[in-house]
């Protein structure tokens, strides 16, 4: 079974030593992108919350060809804690 | 030229991170405002038949509830649909923090809220009201060390005048002993920790769940756990079933969509400005509560009720104030 968008977004995040919010919207396309909540909008949100409480951290900014900001992320300690004790196996 | 680019994009950052924790703030100040107008809108409907008979003193008020959150889950369902979310109710389910969601659906909802119908039942308002409006307290210490979160010290303040206020606007002289006065002060304190615990649990299972799935997830739980356990243990199953076809069933419906919204409004701001917080602003209820039982039912406008709905002013704007301290929610 799919992994629920939020929980999927920190396991894509803990698989890259670093990865931007674009690349995150792009990596979801596949398995979310014929769902209604495969928004840019939500998935910003997700980010911006588990960077608030700790689970992923921002790793840098930059702006993009059109001036938009692009921000950078990799997997906290306790987001990694958390992977470990909730990852269902067969995503490990 | 890079150089100035990279200011702005730190600048950029900045205020994006700004405007999402000032989005959890509304969101927390919705959830009180929407949960002012249920408590007054569910008032009406239960003091209508079938909720103003029953078996015992609490089969009406637990029947009312359970309605309540059934409506509140319908709702949220319908919500979660048409935001293209719905799959997620069973991948969650399927995750052991969708489980953790559930157990705080558990400790909010019929723990929490048969806690504290019973313990108004037996200890009387005056003592109940008091003891189970403690919980923000309650959630905060939890959160201090279950969750390590940052409260600030203006924070504390606030959750304090917060809960003086709710006191004095819920206090109602003693009405005499009851046989089962200490059963009714513990079953207030369980109420107390059952809500302090639902706000921590959720939490830290939404760090993982969608607060909007975690919600909806909660409310079909408690529905769920009032049907098969609570009302038939309460003897109110006859009057849940009696409420449909009547009258009052629409505006508990009513209730119960605003009561949907103020939920979901207050696990957004739980996920977005932490517990401690997030209960402050939900509790400013009982001030809300006053504006729309004087708007709706012409409830009277008391000296006491007037100084209460101020301290919990003052402490919802103390809580509120400086968004830059929600930027990092946890010490880690």
């Amino acid at each position: 079974m799919k992994l629920p968008m939020r929980f999927r977004i920190i396991h894509l995040v803990s698989q890259h030593d670093k990865i931007s919010d674009k690349e995150v919207v792009e990596a979801l396309r596949d398995e979310y992108g014929d769902e209604g909540q495969y928004r840019k909008s939500i998935i910003d949100t997700h980010l911006m919350s588990l960077r608030a409480v700790g689970i992923i951290e921002n790793t840098g900014v930059t702006l993009d060809e059109n001036d938009d900001l692009v921000q950078h992320f990799s997997i906290t300690d306790y987001g990694r804690d958390l992977l470990d004790k909730y990852l269902p196996s067969q995503w490990k | 030229m890079a150089v100035n680019s990279a200011v702005r994009a730190k600048q950029m950052l900045e205020a994006r991170e700004l405007s999402h924790a000032k989005k959890g703030i509304g969101w927390g100040l919705l959830s009180g405002a929407t949960w002012g107008l249920d408590g007054v809108i569910l008032g009406i409907g239960t003091a209508m038949a079938p909720f103003t008979g029953g078996a015992s003193l609490y089969a009406a008020p637990l029947a009312g509830a359970a309605l309540h959150d059934g409506f509140a889950g319908f709702f949220l369902f319908f919500y979660n649909l048409f935001t293209g979310k719905w799959r997620e109710y069973i991948r969650t389910l399927a995750t052991k923090p969708g489980l953790i969601v559930c157990l705080a659906a558990l400790f909010g909802g019929p723990i929490g809220m048969a806690g504290y119908v019973l313990g108004i039942n037996m200890a009387g308002a005056s003592y109940a009201l008091p003891i189970t409006a403690m919980y923000p307290a309650i959630g905060a210490i939890m959160a201090v060390f279950i969750l390590k979160e940052r409260i600030s010290w203006r924070t504390w303040l606030g959750i304090v005048l917060c809960i003086t206020g709710a006191i004095i606007v819920g206090y109602a002289p003693p009405e005499g002993s009851s046989p089962y006065f200490h059963l009714g002060i513990g079953l207030s304190l369980l109420a107390c920790l059952g809500w302090g615990m639902e706000g921590v649990l959720s939490t830290y299972g939404m760090d993982m769940v969608d607060p909007d799935i975690a919600i909806g997830i909660r409310e079909a739980t408690s529905f769920v756990v009032y049907f098969v356990a609570i009302l038939p243990l309460a003897a109110g199953l006859p009057i849940f079933f009696a409420a449909f076809g009547a009258k009052s069933l629409w505006i508990v419906a009513l209730a119960g969509f605003f009561g949907g919204l103020s939920y979901l409004a207050w696990y957004r701001a739980l996920n977005m400005t932490g517990v401690g917080r997030a209960m402050t602003f939900n509790i400013s209820y009982a001030l809300w509560g006053v504006f729309f039982g004087w708007l709706i039912t012409k409830t009277p406008v008391t000296p006491a009720l007037l100084g209460g709905a101020l301290l919990i002013f003052c402490g919802t704007v103390l809580a509120t104030t400086n968004p830059r301290e929600l930027l990092n929610l946890r010490k880690r």
